[in-house]
This record gives structure tokens, sequence and C-alpha cells, in this order.
């Protein structure tokens, strides 16, 4: 199975209407940055669409942003590329890409400050449903990197709920309400610092 | 062209996407072979660029991202096609499908190299992209209330569908110097159709003929937007509905012969149309007409494009409340929404409701909802709208509250259709290669000063007689010439600095089909756009007559007075108002960077795509050969050489469509004249005959290298014409 298309969304809580005019100020910094990893492309501002993408930086490895889908705000980075080895090891590095640019991103200034991540709530997606249709022969093939995956970064304590519309993506909200902090996280992905 | 050790694949059978019809899964893998010559140079990159807009794939400004534009025929979407597209928006693009002026679905930042699959996966659904860009006949628009509207004089929604269809890949519609569009529209007066701002505006219109009433439309040619606006001419006060087929063809097939092909800035029909004038373009189309051979498709379109019926999923009901008016219990929300987004249909009992997409954006989230809402309460078909919107019908009334509270929950709901608030912009900087400014930024600032109440504005969000359209070049897709207040992406310098500006145009209506176009007024830096609508909707309020049109006001006032007004608002030294210096919704300083757009593609003429496929055909050749496919080795051959030769009876005028003979007229034009070397045009002959064909390995091999010869000679013949 080739799998490059993952995203994975980290949610945050937001004190009142979430202010996105910082991400264009944030991004179009980034975006300057041609040897980045992710090889930026652009930024797309899609503030004026409820519960849409927000404010979003399209590289050509994965795109982040601050995503106003239900069932919550959340930082979202959707890798598309480079990924390599085995489904964990896929699995593992999209995490770590998403909590290296979160660091990145809660670092700049113009972060807003009451936009807090929940280190404990996130979303696993597969964003390919050629590759990882949602159907119980996916989950069969995926559960066991995935369920590992997870136990690596979030411990035992954890669940996980799986997507039950077919017509929404493979993939599970997870809840380890155990990780007090990102930074708990960070080593076991071999993030060096996230502040 | 050389075409062997060429690293790609041969094609297979595709067995993932066997279920898809065998002429659209050939076709797309044609696409993916291309894609992949181009990528090992083995293909002109001029010709491959007019061969991918001709499937959808422009160029966007940022480099290595794509913008695929999504052929939506009518705006006619299904609940199935709205779930498929969803998907692929947020599997190949950024979560957003985006409703353009024209009709159509476009993804931004998708990599080319997921097109074949995205293609493929739209083919499931019944959507093409074939020729959705490029110089061809783009998406046939058309009004969105067809066939439910109260003032309309039938549904032109058959005979529109079935000139998309009839044209879609059409031979006498290849070999266009720029794009042509079409649209129809169900009466004159209202704005939903825009009939007159295409290269061919139909409109409906019953005659009696004694008892009998015939349907036809009154036709337009050669009007358009861009840089020089031009007004349609009335072509014709009555085409017979079934006599529009053949008209169109023989219109491009006159397009396509006198139309200009070497100065792309004015290769669009109405330049053609101006520089023959109206008699003698009519005379042409005539003449051309009568010499079309007969074509069964001029009926057989029509009738299948008729059984695409609309059946309402429910009865007709009265909404609560007792007399059709809505029950204000329900909330004043809802009231507002009720004004702004709920039209009644010609049918007793029925409405339209218009989603409001702000820019014209929805998420994959809401698409898809949106979806299951359609099959919920109008069992399937929504129709995009030229505002970029989407509009649902069959609603029955009594559902209206009901279906209220689904759009809501899916962040569906927003009042203002149709009004103030609802505003067309083009792409602009965000995407384009020729934007000059953001006029989705602006557009999104307007959108925040409306929605939210921003300045006061909320109130005034609500008035449905003022328009506004942006447009971030001279372009048009914004469509800002028919706006009541059109605003026109622009630069200006003061001194070392340079400013992101619009031009305010005025006068412009939507009105009777988009009737006249406004002028140039003023130019105020894109920051202050915003003030200048509120500084003329206070103005028209306050002065505005009984009845009187924006349009009509500003020609009561003169565009000298009203300059006047908003002149405290041109661009001042950078030193007085350094954040002038900065485009809407952007924190940078401004710096003009614009590329060269793909809106009026490659000039390719129609021989030199002929040669090219030709070329691909014998790629496939030898693949066939080295697999051991022998007949299908000789038949790629065969059909290389004919296409080949076609490509040269094209230079020669013939047409495709004409049904000629294509040794007969190669051996006189080309073999007889000695233009061609003798033994290869026999080999072809040979071939053609097909005597002895018995697919050995000698035998394919032998014709596999005749088609090679002869495409190389046919190259070269064509180089020296």
């Amino acid at each position: 199975m080739e799998l490059q298309r993952i995203n994975v969304k980290l949610f945050t809580d937001a004190g009142g209407k979430i202010a996105l005019d910082p991400f264009l100020d944030i991004f179009s910094r980034w975006r300057e940055d041609s040897a980045h990893p992710s090889r930026w492309v652009d930024l797309a501002d899609y503030a004026h669409v409820a519960k849409g993408p927000g404010v979003m930086m399209i590289g050509k490895q994965g795109n982040l942003g601050l995503d106003l889908a239900d069932p919550g705000p959340g930082i979202l980075y959707a890798n598309k590329q480079d990924l390599e080895g085995t489904t964990e090891d896929r699995l593992v590095e999209t995490f770590r890409r998403c909590l290296a640019l979160t660091g990145a991103l809660i670092k700049e200034p113009e972060y807003p400050r009451d936009l807090k991540p929940r280190p404990g709530f996130w979303e696993l997606s597969f964003n390919d449903r050629l590759e990882t249709p949602n159907t119980d022969e996916t989950d069969r093939q995926l559960r066991p990197a995935i369920e590992a995956t997870i136990r690596r970064l979030f411990g035992s304590d954890h669940t996980l709920i799986r997507e039950a519309d077919p017509k929404r993506r493979y993939g599970f909200v997870i809840h380890a309400e155990s990780i007090p902090t990102l930074e708990t996280i960070a080593p076991r992905l071999q993030v060096d610092s996230l502040r | 062209m050389a075409t062997s050790e060429i690293p790609v694949e041969a094609p297979n059978p595709h067995d993932r996407w066997a279920h898809l019809p065998e002429d659209v899964r050939y076709e797309i893998d044609v696409f993916e072979t291309q894609l992949k010559r181009v990528q090992t140079g083995q293909m002109s990159e001029k010709v491959f660029l007019e061969f991918r807009l001709r499937h959808g794939v422009y160029g966007q400004r940022q480099e290595g991202v794509q913008m695929q534009r999504i052929k939506i025929p009518l705006g006619m979407l299904t609940a199935k096609q709205m779930v498929q597209l969803a998907n692929l928006s947020e599997e190949y693009a950024d979560g957003i499908s985006h409703v353009t002026t024209r009709q159509d679905i476009q993804y931004h930042f998708v990599d080319i190299d997921d097109t074949p699959n995205l293609m493929r996966r739209l083919a499931e659904v019944g959507i093409t992209t074939r020729e959705a860009c490029g110089n061809v006949v783009r998406n046939v628009t058309g009004c969105p209330e067809a066939g439910v509207c109260l003032s309309e004089e039938f549904d032109p929604t058959p005979h529109a569908l079935a000139m998309a269809n009839f044209l879609l890949r059409h031979p006498d519609a290849q070999n266009f110097g720029r794009k042509f569009k079409i649209a129809y529209s169900g009466c004159a007066d209202k704005p939903c159709g825009l009939a007159k701002m295409h290269d061919i505006g139909a409109v409906a219109t019953v005659r009696e003929d004694g008892r009998q009433k015939i349907h036809g439309f009154k036709v337009y040619v050669g009007g358009g937007l861009g840089a020089i606006p031009h007004q349609a001419k009335l072509y014709s006060e009555f085409i017979p509905a079934d006599e529009m087929l053949p008209l169109a063809q023989a219109m491009s097939r006159v397009f396509a012969r006198l139309g200009e092909k070497d100065d792309r800035n004015r290769a669009r029909m109405k330049f053609l149309l101006h520089k023959l004038g109206i008699d003698e373009f009519r005379r042409l189309v005539e003449e051309e007409r009568r010499k079309l051979p007969v074509d069964p498709e001029w009926e057989t379109a029509i009738a299948t494009a008729s059984t695409r019926i609309e059946v309402p999923l429910k009865p007709g009901s009265v909404l609560a409340g007792g007399d059709g008016a809505p029950d204000r219990g329900t909330g004043a929300e809802f009231g507002r929404w009720y004004d702004t987004n709920v039209r009644p249909q010609a049918q007793d009992g029925y409405s339209m409701v218009e989603v409001f997409l702000p820019l014209g954006d929805i998420t994959a989230d809401q698409l898809r909802e949106l979806a299951g809402v359609c099959q919920k309460y109008i069992r399937d078909t929504v129709r995009t709208t030229v505002t970029q919107n989407l509009l649902l019908r069959w609603v029955s009334n009594h559902d209206l509250p009901a279906l209220f509270e689904d759009l809501k929950r899916i962040g569906l709901n927003r009042a203002g259709s149709g009004r103030l608030a609802d505003i067309t912009a083009c792409p602009g900087t965000d995407s384009c290669k020729l934007g000059i400014t953001s006029s989705r930024g602006l557009a999104a600032v307007f959108d925040e000063q409306f929605n939210n109440g921003k300045d006061g504005m909320e109130e005034e969000s609500r008035r449905e007689d003022i328009k506004i359209k942006i447009s971030g070049c001279f372009n048009s897709c914004g469509q800002h010439h028919i706006a009541d207040i059109g605003f026109l992406g622009s630069v200006q310098r003061k001194g070392a600095f340079t400013a992101p500006v619009f031009q305010v145009i005025l006068g412009g209506t939507t009105d009777q089909n988009a009737d006249s176009y406004g002028l140039v007024t003023a130019k105020v830096p894109a920051r202050n756009a915003p003030r200048v609508v509120e500084r003329l909707t206070t103005l028209y309020s306050a002065d505005k007559q009984d009845g009187e049109t924006f349009s009509q006001f500003v020609g009561r006032w003169g565009k000298a007075r009203l300059k006047s007004e908003i002149e405290d608002l041109t661009l001042t030294t950078y030193e007085e108002a350094p954040e002038l210096y900065i485009d809407n919704r952007q924190s940078w300083e401004y710096h003009k960077e614009t590329g060269v757009g793909e809106c009026a593609g490659a000039m390719v003429d129609q021989a030199e795509f002929m040669l090219e496929e030709a070329d691909r055909l014998v790629f496939e050749a030898t693949l066939a050969l080295d697999d051991a496919r022998y007949k299908e080795a000789a038949e790629s051959a065969i059909e290389a050489t004919t296409k080949a030769a076609d490509a040269l009876l094209s230079t020669e005028g013939l047409l495709l469509s004409d049904n000629y003979d294509c040794v007969t007229e190669f051996r006189k034009r080309f073999y007889e004249t000695g233009r061609f070397h003798k033994p290869f045009a026999e080999n072809f002959f040979r071939a053609a005959e097909g005597n002895g064909a018995e697919f050995t390995a000698d035998d394919s091999r032998r014709r596999v290298e005749e088609a090679a010869l002869f495409l190389e000679q046919a190259q070269n013949t064509y180089t020296k014409a």
C-alpha cells in the first residue's frame, strides 16, 4: 500500500472567535523559505468560508493550516508526498512533521495565544479513497500499524474512535487525556523542541 | 520527433478503471501518456500546453501546481456528482470546490501527476474536464432557473445540453484561434443567462404559426468582455430550436476558417464579427450551413438531452403560515433567509432556494452534506449559478423551515443571495498568473463588512438594487463590465512606489441578459474600494428617484460628478499613507508580478495536434510490437498514418466532418502533385486497402516502420507548408 496522503489534526481550544488574520502574517513569511522540506508553494486564504480550512500553507510535501471543520478547530497537517518505509514509519513521520510544524507555528509572535493545542485530542485520516477506502478491509490491513503508532506516541491510555460514515475518509479521533503537553510527545517523535 | 526509447509504461487495460466507458478510458489514458511524454522530453511543451488546457488543466501563478477546471454543462450537478467532487477536492486539492462565473467547478493547487486519476474518478460520475480550457467551445452555460422560472418562454435546458454534447470533441470546433463561449437564457429580461456577452447567446422565443407554437431562439453573436468588451449583435430574431446545432456548427466552421490566429489579442469571435460586419458574417454562416452534410446528431442530441428530466421528490405544498408567506414564528433568521434566498417556482407549491457561497467557495464537508440534503428534499439535481452560488429547485414549500435548519447545520444558510453582499470575483492574484490585484482579497473584505455588519454595512448588504463584481485584471473574468459597481484591478505608481488599485466601473447591468456595459469613472487604491461602495450606496439611497436603477442614477448624475464624490479616496503618496500600498487581506508590500496567462492557450494548429496524435499512435504501435500484440500494432500504425494524412489535408481546408475519403483526397492533393514522397504514400494506400493484412510479426513490424516513415515525411511537408 503506497500511503502518502495522511492527515493529522491537533485540536485546539479557542477562547472565542478565532482570529485568522495572524496566520496571513506568519505564512507570508514562511513561504519565502524556499529551503524548507515542505517545499512551500504559497498561502491560501479561506477565512471567509464557514467551517472551512481557514488560512492554509500549501506545500508540495504537505499543507498546514488552522482548520475550522467539525468536530472543532485544530492545526491540520495534510501530508502529500515523501513518505517511505512501513505503514508505521509513515504514520510516525506524518505525526512528526505535524508536530514540528505546530511547534514552529506556536513559536511565532503573531500566533493567537488564546488558541491552545489540546495535546490529547487528535484526528488521523487517510486522505486517499483509492488506496484506503473507508472499509473493514482497509481497517484490517492498517489497524495494527495504527495502534502501534498511537501506543508509541500516547501510551496505552487512549481511545480510538473510527469514522463510521463510509462516505468520509477512513480515520480516527484519538483521545489520550493523560498526555499533559505536546512536549511529552515531542521526544517520542524526535522533535527537538516545541518552544 | 523520436518515437522510441521512451521510458514510460505500455498502456494497459487499467483494470481498476474497467468500469469506465471505453472511449472515456482511452481518452484519459492518452492524456496520461502525453503527460509522461512531455515530462520525459518526448513531446513539444507548446503542443502539450494546449493539449492539457483542453483537458482543463491550467497552470497557476504559483510554480508547479495546477488549477483543474471541471466542466459542468448548465451547472447541473447530481447528488452523486457532488459527493465525488467533494471527495476529490480534499484528496487532490485544498478541500475547496470553487464555483466559477461560467458555472464550472475549479480546484486549486493540484499536482499535475494526480490529474489522470482525478479525471478518471470524475468520469465515474459522468463528468469530463475535456475542453474546459483552451481554444475550444467552453462550458455551455444557461439560466439556472430554466424549467422552473416564472418568466421564461420555455425551458431551454435540453437544447443547451444538446449543444454542449454536440460540440464537445466536435472536429469543426478544434481549430479555433481562441476560446468560444455559448449561453442560453429562458427569457429576455432577467440577468440569469447573460446571453449578450457570449460568442453565441440564445434567448428562448416562441413564434405562433397558425395554431402551432414553435420553439426557437433569438440569437446574438460576437459578445464578450475581456480587455475590449463587445456587445453582442443580433444575428436572428428567430432560429427554430432544432436548427440551433447546425447553426452553431456552421458558425464554428466560419470562425475556424476566418478567425484571427496570430494576434492572440484579437482572435475572439467578436473581432471577426467587427471585421466582417454582421451582414457578411450572416451570409458566410448561411452559405456554410447550406454546405453542411446532414448529421443525425442534430436530432438525436436533443432527443437524448430531453430524457434528463427533473422529477420532484415531494408534492407541492404550502408553507406553514397559511398563505404561502413565511411563518415568522420560525425565527427572524429564517425570515431574512427566506426573503433573500427563496424564490417561487412556476409550479405551484414549490420554491427555488439559492445557497449563498461566499466567493463561490464550498468545503468538501459542506458539499458532501449538501448532497444528502438534496436527496432529502429535492431528490437530486442542483445547478451552479453564474453568480457563483448553488440553486436547489423543487423544494416543497412546507419543507423550507426544515431545509433552512439543515443548511444551517452545515454552515450554508447565509442570507443575501442576489443582494449587494453577493459579490462576484475572479481568482485574481490568489492563483491567476495574469492577476494584478487581489480580487478575492477585496471580495473577502466586503464579505467581512457585509456579513459581520462591519462599518455599519449589514443593512446595506441586503439591498438588491446594486451588484458588485470584481476582476483582478483586464481579462474580466469577474465580469466587472456588467456590474452596477465594477472593480477592475490595476496598478498606479507614485514616486518610487507602486500601489494596487481598482478602476471603478459604473453604469453596467446584468439585466436583460447583460444589456449594457459600464465605463471607468475613477481609480482608487485597493484598500479604499470598500469606502467607494459605502459612499456610492449612501448617495444612491439619498437621491434615488422612484424606480430608478443604479445605472440610471449614474446616467443622471454623470460620471464627472460621481468621480468628484470619491476624489478624496484616490491614491496619495507613500509617505502620506503607506497602508494604501498594500493589497487587501495582505500584510506585505505590493509588488506587481504577472506572468503569461493561459486564458489564450497556445495557438496550435489542428494539423499540429493531429501530427502529435499520430506520433503517439506510432509510439503505441511500437510498444504493442514489443509485446507481440501484432494486430494491435498494425492497427495503431494504420491509424497513425491516416491521422497524419488527415493532418496534411486539414491544411488544405478539408474538414473531418465533411466525411471525405482520406485516401482519395491524399492521392489527389499530395501524391499526384508530387508534394509527398511517392513510395511512402504508396505504402499508405496499400495499408489502407487492408489487403493481405495477416498481422504476423513481420507484417506488423513493416506497418509500424512504414507509419514512422510516413509520419516523418508528413511532419516535413507540414513544416514546409
